[in-house]
């Protein structure tokens, strides 16, 4: 089966981009300016327009349709309805749905060039701004962002700032990138005070539940707006905000009487009539306080239109229906009869009617039935026309597609979004104090993440920034569709944890009651509250606390999109102060205006840099564990070697148990005998709460299995090759070395090998040194500390020393050394020095190091002084793989030779790639020499060790054997006698080095293997009894 | 085909670029992960792998993308990728194959190359190879410095860099960039998406249907409206289009047509939920939008996609199988009763399957790859429309 395919890149661009590239400077922003009168040729033309249209044009003039906003080509079968709108139609205006920046302005000037009058554009840039309709595109299946306008937190979070300021700038810059796409007219602010939790359709897309708020923020946003070129409506008139019903599917009732409506409600219109709005946008609410049991809708009652807005508010700005589409409208009287019926109301435009001739034609027979007045129709006519006027469309109606970028989604827009959703963030309850969460102090975080399931941005951004906050971090993603092992294993998760944070993306739309979570979520999130430290985290609706009466913290970020994803993540760590307030009561707790505060209280230092770029790429799905690679290499039965299947699964337990007591995030190991593999497994996860599984080609830091793996290999073939003599002094290759001391002078090669050279175990010289050069320095002033050869002392600047002879001997640095004559030949193409960062996705964690790097420690060599070398040094600096590893204890074990094959021939055969011919290493009788015990003095053999008690190969391989360990939770152990290897590897140092847990993993791994061996008795070694 | 489609391509104002050379259809290791081995001898190579590069450098190629594959029948088993081979690069397609435009490497993040020698080194022998741009090194500055100083140290002959910018500087004047650089945005609706070209895209989505198996002749569909129909999609989680279009198509036939989404993680519904709806229908059609991703190193189908295609069987369910993506997943589920392959899930593919299986289209492809044990090349059952079936 083919397996490959490339995908185009955008290569190229990137190199040959990176070469020129001129630097711009920030454009300067011209803001399209909107006159308050006309000058005499404007008057001229509103007239002379109006003259020039017949009946059937005027009415056509009246009418905005909605259209949607994604590319099309104008030559394509899909603009043919949007042509016929305007061309045949001649329709006033149109509303473009959602879409890029880019097709808005393609398809608009398309339009616009085609339309006899100029179009009025207006658009739903509501909730969140230029957000709601121009950004929140992602190519699929990968997910990767469109880009777009600014998104702003919902018109909610205003409130919850309560800044004036702040509605001001949001409706500037909403207006300015409406302006830069085409748009003129911001269907926005909405005005409607959300006094009903039960809303269904207005709810955070309101100011909040206060009438002054409202009133307060919705007419500073109209001045923003102004301010930024764009025309504004207040909606939904008469107030929208008292209802249950969504008017989209039903006809929704507000009881409320005039005295009311005057304190509530229409305080926010009122002073958007004061202040200016160019238009005002009917809602579709049945009234029967004000005009009494089985009124009409309010758009379509002149009492409400004409009466109460005109004539008592004296609003002289263009009133607009909401769409005529919707089920409240239609459903009562057709389509045409409700355009009729609006416009005798008093309404100028008809929003949407959708079948355009059949509104237009209403209309139009209503007029030469008398129904309607020809003035009547003319003065609404001549009001669309003057704003068409006041924009200057007579003289420029369309927009440059160049500067779109200049002005939409740019950066100092999208830095005022982000602050306004810091300053939103409002935390309700916390009776703990949990908040600010320092992330060393977390502990194991379990994340809940309800969404629906097909919200994929939802936890997108809050998930990652979590995830470079907390190490031990495990997240689980609920949704409509998941069962009860899905709720099973959230509870048993549960149970791991130390702390929950349940982030729920819940319509803000859905209601206020305990029915906004399932009963299955409720019980999950009920059993963590009561056992746990929790915060639930509201993205979405405000009211989500009714439905988890008892959870200890609670914080609202009011949106779903990335903008307010982030700012719930800064607040929870304190990286931004918590300020916000209530604008809308939660009964029977809180009140509006009630919110505490939290300060800033630190600056975010990243503590991983997760970059996991097949998951970024949209190339690995994080979610179905699906991220690592490389082909299956096929076991052999246990049986085929003479081991019992059964008894080995015991390594499977004892691995599991330990990660389960956090000896490690994770591990891999891999046993064999016989030259064949009977088990290559991954265990857990590459760094707690990575999500990420540990598989046998992960790869892992050697630490100092790199000693043995490499350096020792090396010295093994120049020795074989009579390059290297073994009792010739150190300064023979280093004449450097001694510095003239005389006992350095007679240190031997054996004696690194053997670690009997006098030499420290190691210095701390990586607070002050950096590079080779300076560690030759440091070892070649460095004393010994006892008498060469006079007893054994385990030392890490001994085998630095034995590579750098070797480097000498060679002329290469060890890694192109190794590489060329070791891991190159042998196919162990995970095996090397300084992996790239593009490999990290694949590599285990090792320790948050806070004493030097002040990092998580994570595709760079852990070991302090190979770091501080360059990453190549003879003591550690080594990453590999399991499946590497096992191609070299089967050579180990073959007398140096690693037979020729293919991946996959043979099963149990090491072979991760194919290896044309038998790779004859290493001398058999330099292999036996250096991996025998030298004598009795120590365990030590040349560079390898042997068994001893307690050794870390357990107390039953055979005194034949030989291994190493490493500092972060990995060892070799290769048995000639019994032809077996078993290797570990787990990143035992994963958070912190305070963890033992490993040692006895190690040696109950190794045991337990080699009592799977059933074709030969096997029995403890005699020491270790 | 090759040698044509590069030349639509270049009649048409841009460069063509043939890859991944010296060929890369022959392994069965994804090139992101480590270095795959052609163990073709050269005789094979001239007469399969080399043979589309030969045609495409005769019809005036443009640019040819090198393969992250080691060739020892070119490089003398040095183990070497084409990438990084002067034997390959230079001496076969520069030399033998006389090819004179751009080389490019593939992605030089790529694992078989990087992960060996280290991203700078590598870059300095791709160009010591022949290469004239070196693609998405993983530092770019990095790269630059290693190429910089091979060249300071004599490693590279400068004339070697000149070769390169001076090709390079030569494309971008056939492209006229000296002229004009940047693009008019206006022009874009013009030619970009026109009814004109998508046309074209169904066309050839339609033509390039190929059935390979039809048991008891199940295609035509009959397309009877009152039957009881299920369509199982199994994609990615976030391929959230799949089976979009073909069940909207679907459906317009069949207003009782369920539909079942299967993902990675909602597999297990199969084995129960799914096959009980299985069991009250007439039929089942399965797509399976598999396919193959780079890095992932597998084009596998889950097995509990291929277990329910064949418990379909077992309980004699008339079924079958459109792949939207790879052509071999037969090989999961020999038995299954007819086998339709729509190369990608793209909106047009989907379309034109659905239309097919209806029996609007006549089904006229032929697989253009072996499917060891199911079709040789050139198999495909022909079958014409429904209308001319019944001679309507």
């Amino acid at each position: 089966m083919r397996k490959y395919t490339h995908v185009p890149s955008l290569a190229a661009v990137v190199v040959l981009a990176s070469c020129g590239g001129t630097g711009t400077g920030e454009p300067a922003v011209p803001t399209a300016a909107i006159r308050r009168t006309l000058d005499e040729p404007a008057r001229a033309w509103v007239e002379e327009t109006l003259d020039s249209l017949t009946l059937r044009e005027r009415v056509g003039q009246l009418v905005i349709e909605w259209i949607p906003g994604g590319y099309v080509s104008p030559s394509a079968p899909e603009f043919e309805p949007l042509e016929r709108w305007v061309v045949e139609d001649g329709i006033g205006g149109v509303s473009p749905s959602i879409g890029l920046p880019h097709s808005y302005v393609a398809k608009l000037n398309a339009l616009q060039e085609l339309a006899p009058v100029p179009l009025l554009v207006g658009a739903d840039f509501e909730n969140g701004g230029p957000g709601m309709r121009i950004n929140g595109a992602y190519a699929l299946p990968s997910m990767l962002p469109q880009g777009g306008g600014t998104a702003f937190p919902p018109t909610m979070a205003f409130g919850a700032i309560g800044d004036e300021r702040f509605a001001y700038e949001y409706g500037r810059i909403t207006a300015v990138e409406a302006r830069a796409v085409g748009v003129h007219f911001l269907f926005a602010p909405v005005l409607d005070v959300n006094s009903n939790p039960d809303n269904p359709v207005i709810a955070t897309r309101s100011f909040g539940a206060d009438p002054e708020l409202v009133a307060r923020l919705g007419a500073a946003f109209i001045r923003g707006a102004r301010d930024g070129g764009a025309l504004t409506t207040g909606k939904h008139f008469p107030g929208h905000g008292d209802t249950s019903v969504d008017s989209h599917v039903g006809l929704p009732v507000v009881e409320a009487d005039r005295e009311r409506l005057e304190r509530v409600e229409l305080l926010p219109f009122r002073r958007a009539i004061a202040e200016g709005v160019d238009a005002i946008m009917t809602a579709h609410v049945q009234m029967p306080g004000l005009l009494g049991a089985g009124s009409p809708p309010a758009t379509l009652a002149p009492e409400v239109l004409t009466g109460l807005l005109r004539e008592d508010m004296g609003f002289d700005g263009l009133l607009f229906t909401d769409a005529m589409t919707m089920g409240a409208i239609t459903e009562a009287f057709g389509i045409g009869e409700a355009c009729v019926r609006a416009l005798e109301a008093g309404a100028d435009v008809l929003l949407s009617p959708k079948e355009v001739p059949t509104a237009v034609d209403a209309v139009v027979a209503a007029v030469e039935s008398g129904r309607l007045t020809r003035e009547r129709v003319d003065a609404s006519v001549r009001r669309i026309l003057t704003l068409k006027a006041r924009l200057g469309l007579q003289r420029s109606r369309t927009t440059s597609l160049q500067r779109v970028a200049e002005v939409v989604g740019s950066g100092p827009h999208l830095a005022f979004a982000d602050s306004a959703a810091v300053r939103s963030v409002t935390l309700v309850r916390d009776e703990e104090r949990q908040l600010p969460m320092r992330s060393e102090a977390v502990g194991r975080l379990l994340h809940i993440r309800y969404a629906r399931s097909n919200a994929l941005w939802a936890g997108r951004a809050f998930g990652a920034a979590l995830s470079e906050r907390v190490l031990a971090l495990r997240t689980l993603t609920l949704d409509e569709r998941s069962d009860s092992s899905a709720y099973a294993e959230a509870a048993a998760a549960l149970d791991q944890a130390d702390r929950v944070i349940v982030s729920a993306y819940i319509r803000p739309s859905a209601g206020s009651g305990p029915e906004l979570a399932s009963e299955r979520l409720r019980t999950l999130v009920d059993s963590a509250v009561a056992t746990k430290p929790a915060v639930l985290i509201s993205f979405g609706n405000p009211y989500l606390l009714s439905a988890f009466p008892a959870v200890g913290s609670y914080l609202v970020a009011w949106g779903d999109r990335e903008v307010s994803q982030r700012a719930a993540l800064r607040a929870l760590f304190g990286e931004e102060a918590i300020s916000g307030r209530l604008p809308i009561p939660l009964p029977p707790y809180y009140d509006v205006g009630h919110g505490l505060d939290r300060p800033k209280v630190a600056d975010f230092a990243p503590r991983v840099a997760v970059e996991d770029p097949l998951v970024a790429a949209g190339i690995a799905d994080r979610a179905s564990r699906r991220s690592d690679a490389g082909r299956i290499q096929p076991l052999a039965p246990a049986e085929t070697v003479g081991m019992s299947a059964t008894a080995l699964a015991r390594v499977d337990d004892l691995i599991r148990a330990a990660l389960a007591d956090s000896a490690a995030s994770g591990a891999a190991v891999s046993v064999g005998r016989h030259g064949r593999l009977v088990k290559l497994e991954g265990y857990g996860e590459l760094a707690w709460g990575s999500g990420r599984p540990v598989t046998p080609t992960s790869i892992f830091d050697l630490a100092s299995v790199s000693k043995v793996v490499g350096t020792t290999t090396a010295a093994m073939i120049l020795v074989q090759e009579g390059r290297l003599d073994l009792d010739a002094p150190v300064v023979t290759y280093l004449p450097w070395w001694s510095r003239g001391d005389a006992r350095k002078e007679q240190v031997t090669v054996r004696q690194l090998l053997l670690h009997r050279s006098g030499l420290p175990p190691f210095r701390r010289w990586f607070f002050d040194l950096e590079g080779v050069q300076a560690y030759k320095d440091a070892a070649a002033d460095e004393p010994l500390e006892y008498e060469p050869g006079a007893r054994t002392a385990y030392s890490d600047i001994g085998v630095m020393t034995l590579a750098w002879i070797m480097e000498e001997v060679t002329q290469l640095t060890l890694d192109q050394f190794l590489e060329e004559r070791v891991f190159g030949p042998l196919g162990m193409m995970e095996t090397g020095y300084r992996p790239s960062a593009a490999l990290k996705a694949r590599i285990a964690a090792t320790e948050m190091d806070t004493v030097w790097r002040h990092e998580m420690v994570w595709g760079r060599v852990h070991d302090e002084n190979a770091d501080a070398m360059g990453g190549v040094a003879g003591h550690a600096g080594l990453f590999s793989t399991a499946t590497d590893l096992s191609v070299f204890a089967r050579m180990m074990l073959n007398d140096g030779v690693a037979p020729a094959c293919v991946p996959g021939d043979v099963p149990g055969e090491p072979c991760p790639v194919a290896r044309p011919d038998d790779v004859d290493l290493l001398d058999p009788a330099v292999l036996a020499m250096f991996t025998r015990r030298y004598d009795e003095t120590s365990s030590r053999a040349l560079g390898w060790d042997t068994p001893s008690e307690r050794s870390s190969g357990g107390d039953w391989v055979t005194s034949s054997a030989f291994g190493h360990t490493g500092y972060t939770g990995t060892s070799i152990w290769m048995d000639p006698e019994l032809d077996l290897w078993v290797i570990l590897l787990t990143n035992r140092v994963h958070p912190t080095r305070d963890n033992q847990k490993h040692v006895p993993l190690r040696r109950a791994v190794a045991d337990a293997a080699v009592q799977a061996i059933a074709d030969r008795p096997v029995r403890r070694r005699e020491d270790a009894r | 085909m090759g040698a044509a489609f590069g030349r639509g391509v270049q009649d048409h104002g841009a460069i063509a670029t043939g890859k991944h050379f010296p060929g890369h259809g022959d392994t069965g290791v994804d090139s992101h992960l480590e270095l795959p081995v052609i163990e073709a001898s050269r005789q094979r190579m001239d007469s399969v792998e080399l043979r589309p590069f030969q045609a495409a450098i005769d019809a005036g190629m443009g640019a040819m993308m090198t393969a992250h594959i080691t060739v020892p029948a070119v490089n003398g088993g040095n183990g070497d990728a084409a990438t990084l081979s002067p034997a390959v690069l230079t001496g076969l397609l520069r030399g033998e194959m006389a090819f004179k435009g751009l080389v490019f490497t593939d992605a030089m993040d790529m694992r078989a190359v990087a992960g060996r020698l280290g991203a700078g080194e590598a870059s300095v022998r791709a160009v010591e190879a022949g290469a004239d741009v070196i693609l998405m090194p993983p530092s770019v500055p990095g790269a630059l410095k290693a190429i910089l100083d091979a060249v300071c140290e004599g490693r590279i002959p400068e004339e070697r860099i000149d070769d390169a910018v001076l090709r390079l500087l030569e494309a971008k004047e056939s492209l006229g960039l000296h002229e004009e650089r940047t693009v008019d945005l206006t022009e874009i609706p013009r030619r970009v998406g026109t009814p004109a070209h998508t046309q074209v895209a169904d066309e050839i989505a339609e033509k390039s249907l190929v059935l390979l198996r039809n048991g008891n002749n199940l295609l035509p569909l009959l397309g009877t409206s009152t039957a009881r129909v299920l369509s199982v999609n199994y994609r990615r989680t976030s391929d959230v289009l799949a089976g979009r279009y073909f069940n909207r198509r679907l459906r317009q036939t069949y207003p009782r047509l369920a539909t079942v989404d299967v993902d990675p993680s909602s597999l297990s519904q199969l084995s129960d939920e799914v096959l009980a709806r299985a069991r009250r229908s007439a039929l089942v059609v399965v797509s399976t939008y598999v396919t193959a991703v780079s890095y992932s190193g597998s084009v596998a189908l889950p097995e509990e996609v291929s277990e329910f295609v064949q418990a379909l069987g077992d309980l004699g369910i008339p079924h079958m199988v459109i792949s939207f993506g790879n052509p071999y997943l037969i090989t999961e589920f020999p038995e299954v009763q007819a086998y339709l392959l729509a190369w990608s899930g793209a909106e047009a593919s989907q379309r034109a399957a659905a239309r097919a299986i209806l029996g609007e289209l006549e089904i006229q492809g032929r697989t253009p790859t072996r499917i060891p044990g199911f079709a040789e090349i050139g198999d495909g059952i022909r079958l014409p429309r429904k209308e001319a079936l019944t001679g309507g």
